[in-house]
């Protein structure tokens, strides 16, 4: 029964639109208050949920995005791969996905990576008389890339959760990254060859792919700022989400000079909302699970799982299509704080690396940001075309396939997640 | 930020989150370079972290910026979803009293029984605290004004249904 | 008694690391004590890595005393911002060894701390351990004041600490156990201190390669029970639960102090517990994982306690002189 309440109180409250931060912070502060869980700490863990060091990479990476597309480098991205693959059948959703795939080494979050990339590739694509719903769907599917890819908010989240590592799992995120980024393409291809869906029709010459590159340079320079710090040991994900944000500022101003004292200001309040509003989730998801553990939840879920799925290759395929329905209604955080928790003494049962199981996890999560009805860089893409999401998911489902293809053979090779990590001393499994 | 009008609770978190880079980015510098470390500028970042939460969870209130699940209530007539948007503007307003309410019992606490000091500063640790309720005031505002808004869009639409 | 008494369905504890430690076991233990001894009428669970606390370990005395949660098996250090006298335990060089550490926690001090947190709400019942603290690092053996000079170290987070390692001239650094892993792999950290509890379950030779044995100060665990909660039950449960929070708290000192205090420790092991660990001497262990370990002689301490003294005086203030004296006096028993 109270089981019943907190988990009854908590979907009944998504179901008529409550905010998912209100709905899991009541459900689990009125389990808390009316079973006696705990009420005095209602407030010291609501501060406590938050105020860790490592979070405060979230706000930073956001930060830095935002100034990097106020200060218009993924224009610049965008128009390098352009000019590259541009060509090619299917050549601007080709040089989208590989755009997003850029421009994840520079956000953490998948909608803004929507954004960003959208607005500049998708009304090229359009131009070119690609389908707009297919153009939304193709930026949407492969912004995903961008928590897959460090930085990443959901690595963030997930090393809170299960205290691995962030810069282990950020290294661990990049060869997987680039392999579904693979799968995106291969997908893309094929629709595009079917629809005839073609590339611009004027072949980029070695002198403007210089070119290119060289207006490129310092935006192609952000991922190695970012992720060349934690590699080499010299920053941790905080120090380096701050140092992206003073790059970002200082290319802004002095190298593009495309930032001014009002953008910086814009991107400040801009970023102040994005965090806040996964931070919300965050501290009162935070206080569910505490509740989910003391009313014996995880318990009950755990020994259920371990009984249904006897091997770890079992257990894998069950955890991802658990996230996989999931992600559907949910986003990352939460799915993160109510799914983790139950999954951890599972793993540890099985033996099952962490940081593995965290790069499967956030690849399963990103599926859930392009399936409907909660599908945040659908929503994202679908505003950007003037479109709605229903249209926009009917030419997504492809790129859905091919990430769960992606997934299923990162499921069964570890090792590709685990290379980096191993090989540059971060991490020992 | 529509209209160019400024928002205090904009312009105090745009405040907060830059100080909380630049004091951040000098930690690391000198930590680096220096070899010195102020572990005061990891208790006030983190400190800052909860309050430009605040202020920012306040100012999605008002955008309607925060996540939820609309598939339903977008299909659901108007009576419902005003019902709906009233009960969710409430129970979100009841979680910030009850946090609230909390955070006012632990700083009575802390300030007649406890007298916890903060890990670094040794500030007494209800000076962070009271950051809670203070800007909590903007999610209340906020709530109620993004209550409006919403209902406001509602009327809205089914004029412009009516009309087509 | 007159009123009939009625066990919750299950007791909350919180403990701030897990059950690989020692003092995660010996909160097992005493939950596991507590049950088989009351019948299975009080049934105690315990919560690992402060969960309860949304991983604020320094929140456990209030959660405690508010009766947010019921019981704890936790550390002086956590507790040490609201209970000023706990930071007794960390003055630089103070107590130092067993004997001394013993005679303050049985005698006048112990029983003063135990009234003070009474006051608080917060019923204390036995003491355990996470054991004397040492140094480790990958740069160099740490034999002289001189040695600690410009030493990364990853130190608690508490200010006694911070001003302990810049009085020697090191750095001290605040990071989670994860991240500084990833610092000692990339030599952005140099090294840590823990005690031996804790060194053995993290593997620190696959870190650093030095140790020293400075006990320069010392991480007691406290067994405690919210005082409502305490006061709700019979004599008979009060009686078992002080009994196993005392035998849970013997087996755990006897654990982390084995091979650290000659053959005291071992044998209780056995004698008490029937137990023989598979690893009996700690220190011997690590010496065969590669480690140096270095054993500070009587002047090479002295030199450390001279360097510390400006720190141990301006804390003797915060801690209250009255705790200091009665421990000054307790020791000289
Ligand atoms: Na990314
Ligand atoms: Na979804």
């Amino acid at each position: 029964m109270q089981i019943l309440t907190l988990f009854g109180i908590f979907a009944l409250l998504l179901l008529i639109g409550v905010p998912i931060g209100t709905s899991v912070g009541f459900a689990a502060v009125f389990s808390i208050w009316k079973y006696g869980l705990g009420v005095t700490m209602i407030s010291r863990n609501f501060a406590s949920g938050i105020a860790k060091f490592p979070l405060i990479a979230i706000p930073f990476f956001v930060l830095a995005g935002i100034l990097m597309q106020k200060a218009k480098l993924a224009e610049k991205i965008s128009n390098l791969a352009t000019i590259i693959v541009g060509r090619a059948t299917g050549g601007l959703a080709i040089a989208g996905v590989l755009t997003c795939l850029f421009w994840g080494a520079v956000s953490g979050s998948g909608p803004a990576t929507t954004a960003a990339v959208g607005l500049t590739i998708i009304p090229v694509m359009i131009y070119q008389k690609y389908d707009k719903n297919f153009s939304a769907a193709t930026i949407a599917a492969a912004s995903g890339l961008a928590i897959i890819i460090p930085p990443s908010i959901a690595f963030i989240v997930y090393g809170n959760v299960t205290g691995v590592s962030v810069g282990a799992l950020f290294l661990g995120g990049i060869l997987p990254g680039i392999i579904i980024g693979l799968f995106l393409i291969v997908a893309a291809y094929f629709v595009c060859k079917k629809r005839n869906f073609r590339g611009i029709k004027k072949r980029g010459t070695l002198k403007e792919i210089l070119i290119a590159t060289k207006d490129a340079f310092w935006a192609l320079l952000a991922p190695v700022i970012i992720l060349g710090g934690i590699y080499a040991g010299i920053a941790t994900p905080t120090e380096a989400a701050v140092f992206a944000v003073f790059y970002s500022i200082f290319v802004g101003f002095f190298v593009y000079r495309t930032l001014t004292l009002k953008g910086l200001y814009e991107a400040l309040v801009g970023a102040v909302i994005t965090s806040s509003v996964a931070m919300f989730v965050v501290t009162f998801a935070t206080q569910f699970s505490i509740a989910s553990a003391i009313l014996g939840v995880i318990d009950i879920m755990a020994d259920g799982i371990i009984s249904i799925a006897k091997t770890p290759i079992a257990v894998l395929l069950l955890a991802n299509v658990a996230i996989i329905i999931a992600g559907m209604f949910l986003d990352a955080i939460s799915i993160t704080y109510v799914f983790m928790p139950i999954f951890m003494p599972i793993l540890a049962y099985y033996n099952i690396d962490l940081l593995f199981f965290g790069i499967i996890f956030v690849v399963a999560l990103a599926i859930g940001q392009i399936t409907p009805p909660v599908a945040v860089n659908l929503y994202v893409a679908a505003n950007l075309v003037k479109s709605t999401l229903d249209k926009v998911a009917k030419e997504v489902w492809i790129y859905v396939i091919a990430v769960i293809a992606g997934l299923i053979f990162l499921t069964f090779f570890p090792q590709i997640s685990l290379y980096i990590p191993v090989a540059s001393g971060l991490y020992i499994p | 930020m529509e209209g160019n009008k400024l928002k205090i609770e904009e312009l105090i978190s745009a405040i907060l989150l830059f100080a909380m880079a630049s004091i951040a980015f000098v930690n690391v510098l000198s930590r680096k370079i220096f070899h010195l470390s102020f572990a005061f500028t990891e208790e006030v970042t983190v400190h800052f972290f909860v309050w430009i939460t605040v202020l920012g969870i306040a100012i999605a209130f008002e955008k309607g910026a925060h996540l939820g699940v609309v598939t339903v209530y977008n299909k659901l007539p108007k009576t419902l979803k005003k019902t709906a948007a009233f009960i969710s503007a409430s129970l979100s307003a009841l979680l910030f009293l009850i946090v609230n309410y909390y955070a006012f019992r632990e700083i009575y606490m802390d300030i007649t029984i406890f007298h916890m000091e903060s890990e670094a500063l040794r500030l007494p640790e209800w000076i962070y605290i009271i950051g809670i309720p203070i800007f909590s005031v903007f999610i209340f505002k906020n709530i109620y004004k993004g209550l409006k808004n919403e209902l406001k869009k509602i009327e809205g639409e089914e004029e412009k249904q009516c009309k087509s | 008694s007159a009123k009939e008494f009625t066990p919750k369905a299950e007791y909350t504890m919180t403990v701030n690391v897990g059950n690989t430690f020692g003092w995660g076991m010996s909160a097992q233990k005493w939950c596991d004590l507590i049950n088989e001894r009351t019948g299975g009428k009080i049934n105690v669970k315990p919560y690992w890595g402060s969960q309860l606390l949304a991983g604020k370990q320094m929140n456990w005395f209030q959660a405690v005393a508010e009766g947010s949660i019921d019981f704890a098996v936790e550390s002086t250090i956590n507790s040490s911002a609201v209970v000023k006298s706990h930071n007794l335990f960390s003055l630089p060089f103070f107590i130092n060894t067993y004997e001394n550490l013993d005679k303050i926690e049985y005698g006048e001090t112990g029983k003063k701390m135990f009234a003070e947190m009474e006051k608080m709400q917060v019923k204390a019942l036995a003491w355990g351990e996470n054991g004397f603290r040492q140094i480790t690092n990958n740069i160099r053996p740490v034999r002289t004041p001189e040695d600690m000079k410009g030493l990364r170290l990853r130190v608690c987070p508490t200010p006694i600490y911070d001003d302990i390692f810049k009085q020697l001239g090191a750095d001290p650094i605040h990071m989670n156990w994860g991240d500084a892993v990833t610092g000692f792999q990339q030599g952005a950290v140099d090294g840590q201190e823990n005690p031996y509890g804790v060194l053995l379950p993290v593997k620190i030779w696959e870190y650093h390669k030095y140790a020293t044995n400075w006990n320069y100060l010392v991480d007691p665990l406290l067994f405690v029970v919210n005082k409502k909660v305490w006061d709700s039950f019979p004599e008979d449960i009060q009686t078992i639960i002080k009994e196993t929070a005392e035998e849970a708290g013997m087996w755990e000192k006897a654990f982390v102090r084995r091979g650290l205090d000659g053959d005291i420790s071992i044998n209780i092991l056995k004698d008490k517990f029937g137990e023989t660990p598979e690893i009996l001497d700690q220190v011997a262990y690590v010496k065969t994982m590669g480690m140096e370990v270095v054993v500070l002689t009587d002047a090479e301490l002295n030199a450390f306690k001279e360097a510390t003294k400006p720190v141990l005086d301006k804390w003797i203030s915060e801690v209250g002189t009255n705790f200091v004296t009665a421990a000054t006096l307790d020791m000289a028993k």
